[in-house]
């Protein structure tokens, strides 16, 4: 016993030393910037990567809106672009080839999942802002934090160099269903399952680094249901990560077997390709991919969207300047989500021949995950009734979140029910839907985040008057471009057509007699979606220049506290310094304690002593 | 492990514990090789056979090597144990209940019992977990508030026994 | 600034977070190999009847690698106990065990275990008649020792014979537990798998005839955007004579240019000559045979076509289980490349099986990797600078180590019976 205490007090001294020792050490650039491992620099770099991808994803379907609405015409400005880029077998003279449109609309679909949305939404507003809003100094594993930074670049270095390789990058779509994904014969699908891998081993890193962190690094007297809905939902966010991502890991290393290796882990017995038996083994199942990619990738659904519903939770509390209606409902309902997330995969797969008992389960299933979806959002909505609600540029985006994420989900459940989703599979309906829940969703809370917590990164405010042009018209375009694609869907347009459809159109005279053939109506419309995609690009603008000008010039703040939050992270200096807090953390309340009656001001932070 | 099994005489015990599984572990795989040397089983029998003596070493690894049996008090691990084998269990049996289901020639139509079990399914597995939840968290705030006060009164016993 | 608990617990979730984080990791680690196993299961339930190879694998070499494995799961926690006591002389022992079974384990697995396997191959015919033939040939060549019990059979008497060997000796391991699926179906489908021709020969190629190959130029395009000189230039290269005239000639009129070459040389001379602008024909003058033990063959490079002719024309196949009496060795048949609807070593390619077995087991051998490499950087001054700061911190560190080596051992106790038992 007397050896133990002995060793811990040599140690506690050793430390103190260390301590003292590091306080005056001057880090040098590299490793205050760029190999940093303090959590508010890692969390900008992803932040500034998760951007840049959003931006340059949406570019690359910009471009193939192009292909859909003039189909065979050459791309004026980027056409040439793309030929010298890319070489003329893709795209001659400037004009879309079908292989092209693969390689941008599968490139599109893993770049804005798992390379911007991921990154911006869950790790960089996770690392961030959840330690600050906890009380921490840091993320409990630093160094752990940063490899999982830059296994992403390389991740995202690996997907990017991919365009460039014979053949392109990979073109099976974000799903990469095998055996197509499989008997592609160029490498780019190959460079996609390496990435991923190490996409994938970047938010297992980071999401054990989120868990430790919100588990053991809370301040003294942050119990659980004192933490703010944000870390709740970051929380929850990292449990899917971590259990849902393994298997995904599991599916691209049997995928990258079939391909390197020739395995047949995804290929069945008598595969023809091109009229010719394929040199396998046979006996795998094609349906084995689409098990272990939807396992991931419903939860993946969720990995998305609760960030985003934290966030907005944040803005809405802040904003109205009165508590959340029924915090501990959404808590219980985020759980019960984050749970349900893992038993509803297979309604991705209806068409796909299951069986009846299966889908039976999985229809039910994915009804009831709709329940705790409903009672957040109702939840949120409530929570502005009787609010004085200041209508600042991130209350205008969580406000658009509400309506935006609600026609997502509620146009979901035809999709849900397996008797309806028969007609509506892989059609426009679909991607209208989806686009719903992440784009004017996920994105407009990102958009809110970002004009929250400026301030707090970078101690001047972004401009509102420029942020209410972003909001406006980037409302105004996101509807135009997605209300229409209902419309389409319903009518039976096809997805992941390099025409647009015109194929299955009246256009085509092969469909003079055919009933349902797609009317000028309907094709019509891609014109004006596309018109509206490419108004969406220009009215991002005036963010990008926002948020860059706003580092120099926009609106110096006053206080640490702008916004007049209650949460943690404002309890800081502004920018925080290495070590967050300067003063002692304790948490004393409830972290929405908006117009307290009797408190002197409308609102009570949570480091404040109740008396 | 927490303070109280910092002991030398636990970790004697410990050790010789360490042996005794160490044993165990050896025996099981001979047993795993003999039978399938001595008897011919049909698959199924042998999966079951099989599979039950790797449980069994298994669950000596997880409880003495890992030493999860002085650790399962533990609250976090549990949770995280009982959510991943809730996950991998749900895994494993809707995958290969999938491929059961799937309509081939020859095989039988399905009853209609079993889309209703299913579906009672679906309403229990979200219940009970919303249970268990409520049940973990309302069990931590308590483990919070027993543990400020042991570990005060050990530090105290500790520095008698040094002085 | 230091991070709260990174040694001590936290009193409310009493865990400091190494130990948590190891935990979540854990967790996240039976999430990706549960998916393998899944996926395992799955295969193995779709299966086809008789397509499931088990029954290759070395029992004994596997209890062995088990007993390693176990051993070294042992010391570690054993070098967790030493280092508890401070006694990092007794941890150092036992972690260096540790290290060693490690090691022990791969070089197993890397140099004996799988190499084998890659030597080792089957083969399936286009119709079943060959197989028959071959059966016949390669395994009732000694039919008077089975005289008896030919006679009890009512069947056709070869066949019967066949079965009753191929069963007795070698397919029974292999194909019975898969047949067994289904009651009373082993014999069943047996015979079925017989009649169609589905069954494999296996053994190992002890030699075969390889292609000679002429290299004839038939044309020279001067639109090519080669230059003349160039182009003379890699004849040169190529060994042609340095005469003028010869590569004048060869160029105009064409010609062969290299007789009864093997075929590595051939494909370089046919790229080379193809990219200054050459029009060549390879064709087949002749078999060599060769004595050799390839390694990872597989169909299409045996019945590559040169010319209209196979790369490989027969190939001299020992059989398992097959002894001449006289000198103990495997029985060989020739077998002519063009039965052969598929050849492939026991590599991944081979089937389900070998592919699952190959993907689990290395990802496992990759988790070993990566922990003796753990283990070497915890033992060497570097990381033993933890020790002499705080010799708690470094404890934990170790007993997060040993979750991480306990659960690479977890896997292999699964992997253990399910590939190679069941």
């Amino acid at each position: 016993m007397s050896g133990t205490s002995a060793t811990t007090k040599t140690a506690e001294i050793t430390e103190e030393h260390h301590d003292e020792h590091h306080d005056h050490h001057e880090q040098s650039f590299w490793r205050t910037y760029i190999f940093s491992t303090d959590h508010k620099i890692i969390g900008m770099q992803y932040g500034f990567v998760g951007l840049a991808f959003l931006f340059f994803g949406f570019c690359l379907i910009a471009t193939m809106r192009w292909s859909m609405a003039y189909e065979g015409a050459p791309i004026p400005f980027v056409g040439p672009m793309l030929e010298s880029l890319l070489g003329s077998g893709v795209a001659p003279g400037g004009v879309m080839s079908a292989q092209l449109y693969n390689v941008f609309g599968a490139m599109h679909g893993t770049i804005m999942v798992f390379m911007g949305i991921v990154p911006a939404a869950f790790a960089a507003f996770g690392n961030y802002v959840v330690p600050l809003q906890i009380g921490a100094i840091d993320m409990a594993f630093p160094r752990v934090n940063m490899a999982s930074f830059w296994s992403f670049f390389i991740g995202c270095v690996i997907m990017s160099v991919s365009f460039f390789i014979p053949g392109g990058a990979a073109q099976a779509g974000w799903t990469s269903y095998s055996p197509l994904a499989t008997i592609i014969p160029t490498d780019g699908q190959t460079y996609w399952l390496i990435g991923m891998i190490l996409l994938i081993t970047s938010s297992l890193l980071g999401a054990v680094n989120f868990l430790v962190t919100i588990i053991n690094l809370r301040a003294p007297g942050m119990t659980w249901l004192r933490m703010p809905f944000f870390v709740w939902a970051q929380f929850i966010t990292a449990f899917l990560l971590l259990l849902a991502f393994p298997p995904l890991e599991a599916a691209g290393i049997l995928q990258l077997m079939d391909r390197v290796l020739e395995t047949s882990f995804f290929l069945p017995t008598g595969l023809v390709v091109n009229g010719a038996d394929v040199d396998v083994s046979g006996g795998g199942s094609p349906l084995l991919w689409q098990h272990l990619f939807w396992f991931l990738a419903h939860p993946e659904v969720y990995v998305l969207v609760l960030p985003a519903m934290g966030i907005v939770t944040e803005v809405i509390a802040n904003n109205t300047r009165k508590p959340i209606w029924g915090f501990k409902y959404l808590v219980g309902s985020v759980v019960v989500l984050g749970f349900l997330a893992f038993i509803v995969w297979a309604h991705h797969m209806y068409m796909t021949g299951m069986g009846t008992v299966i889908s039976a389960f999985f229809q039910t299933t994915t009804l009831l995950i709709s329940i705790p979806s409903v009672i957040i959002l109702t939840c949120l909505f409530i929570s502005l009734w009787g609010g004085s609600i200041r209508f600042n540029t991130p209350m205008l985006f969580a406000l658009a979140f509400l309506p935006m994420f609600g026609i997502g989900g509620l146009t979901g459940l035809p999709l849900g029910f397996n008797f309806s989703d028969v007609a509506l599979h892989d059609s426009y309906y679909v991607i209208a839907h989806f686009h719903y829940v992440v784009a004017p969703g996920t994105i407009f809370a990102i958009f809110a985040g970002v004009y929250y917590w400026y301030p707090k990164m970078t101690g001047r405010m972004m401009s509102e008057l420029w942020g209410k042009v972003h909001f406006w018209s980037s409302l105004i375009f996101m509807n135009l471009i997605f209300m229409p694609m209902f419309a389409q869907g319903m009518a039976g347009m096809s997805r992941r057509m390099s025409d647009g459809g015109a194929t299955y159109s009246l256009s085509n005279p092969d469909n003079a007699d055919v009933g349902g053939a797609l009317s000028d109506t309907i094709m019509g419309l891609n014109v004006s979606i596309s018109a509206a995609a490419w108004a969406m690009l220009l009215a991002q603008l005036p963010f990008i220049v926002n948020l860059f000008w706003s580092v120099k010039y926009g609106k110096k703040i006053e206080s640490d506290n702008p916004w007049n939050a209650t949460t943690l992270e404002w309890e800081t200096p502004t920018p925080p310094p290495h070590g967050n807090f300067v003063k002692e953390i304790k948490v004393y309340r409830d972290p929405y304690e908006y117009s307290v009656p009797g408190a002197k001001e409308d609102f009570s932070p949570q480091a404040q002593p109740s008396k | 492990m927490s303070d109280s099994h910092d002991s030398p005489n636990f970790i004697q015990y410990l050790i010789k514990l360490f042996y005794l599984v160490g044993g165990v572990l050896v025996a099981g795989t001979l047993i795993t090789v003999i039978i399938d040397v001595a008897f011919k089983m049909s698959l199924a029998v042998s999966a079951i056979v099989g599979l039950s003596i790797a449980l069994v070493k298994a669950s000596f690894v997880v409880a003495i090597f890992m030493h999860y049996k002085w650790d399962k008090k533990l609250i976090m691990i549990t949770w995280t144990m009982i959510l991943t084998f809730i996950f991998f269990a749900g895994m494993m049996g809707l995958i290969m209940w999938a491929e059961g289901d799937i309509p081939r020639w020859g095989r039988e139509e399905v009853p209609v019992v079993w889309p209703v079990l299913a579906s009672l399914l679906g309403l229990i597995l979200p219940a009970s977990f919303a249970a268990l939840t409520i049940k973990i968290l309302s069990q931590s705030a308590a483990v919070a508030k027993e543990a400020a006060p042991k570990t005060k009164a050990k530090r105290v016993t500790r520095k008698k026994k040094k002085d | 600034m230091e991070i709260p608990f990174t040694v001590k617990p936290r009193p409310d979730t009493g865990l400091y977070n190494g130990k948590l984080g190891i935990w979540l990791f854990l967790a996240s680690e039976v999430m990706l190999f549960g998916a393998l196993f899944s996926s395992y299961v799955l295969l193995r339930v779709g299966a086809a009847d008789g397509t499931w190879s088990m029954g290759l694998m070395d029992v004994v070499v596997g209890a062995g690698n088990t007993m390693v494995l176990i051993a070294s799961s042992m010391f570690v926690v054993l070098a967790w106990a030493e280092l508890k006591q401070g006694n990092l002389a007794g941890y150092k022992k036992w972690k260096w065990a540790t290290v060693a079974c490690a090691v022990l384990f791969l070089m197993v697995k890397w140099a004996y275990e799988w190499p084998s396997k890659f030597v080792h191959y089957d083969v399936w015919f286009k119709n079943s008649a060959v197989l028959h033939q071959k059966v016949e040939e390669g395994y009732l060549y000694d039919g008077k020792k089975l005289e008896t019990e030919l006679l009890e059979e009512e069947d056709d008497a070869k066949l019967s014979l066949a079965r009753l060997y191929l069963e007795k000796e070698i397919y029974v391991e292999r194909f019975f537990k898969t047949f067994s699926k289904e009651d009373g179906g082993s014999r069943k489908a047996f015979n079925q798998a017989w009649d169609t021709g589905s069954l494999a020969l296996s053994g190992h190629i002890n030699g075969y005839d390889e292609a000679q190959i002429n290299v004839e130029i038939s044309g020279w395009k001067s639109d090519s955007g080669v230059l003349e000189a160039n182009a003379d230039k890699v004849l040169l290269k190529l060994g042609v004579s340095g005469d003028q005239g010869v590569t004048k000639k060869l160029r105009n009129q064409g010609g062969i240019l290299k007789e009864m070459v093997g075929y590595d040389e051939a494909k370089r001379a046919e790229y080379e000559l193809t990219k200054a602008g050459f029009s060549v024909n390879l064709s087949v003058a002749g078999y060599e045979s060769v004595k050799a033990h390839p390694w990872f063959w597989r169909t299409g490079r045996i019945n590559e076509d040169i010319g209209g002719k196979p790369r490989v024309k027969s190939i001299l196949f020992a059989l398992d289980e097959s002894h001449n009496e006289e000198n103990g060795d495997h029985k060989e048949i020739s077998i002519n490349t063009d039965d052969v609807k598929r050849l492939n070593s026991y590599e991944p390619k081979h089937s389900t099986f070998f592919g699952i077995y190959y993907t689990i087991t290395g990802l496992h051998a990759a988790h070993v990797f990566g922990g003796i490499i753990v283990m070497l950087y915890n033992l060497l001054p570097i990381g033993l600078k933890t020790w002499h700061r705080d010799r708690e911190q470094y404890a934990n560190r170790i007993e997060c180590f040993g979750l991480f080596w306990h659960f690479v051992d977890l896997v292999w106790i699964f992997l253990f019976p399910v590939l190679y038992i069941l």
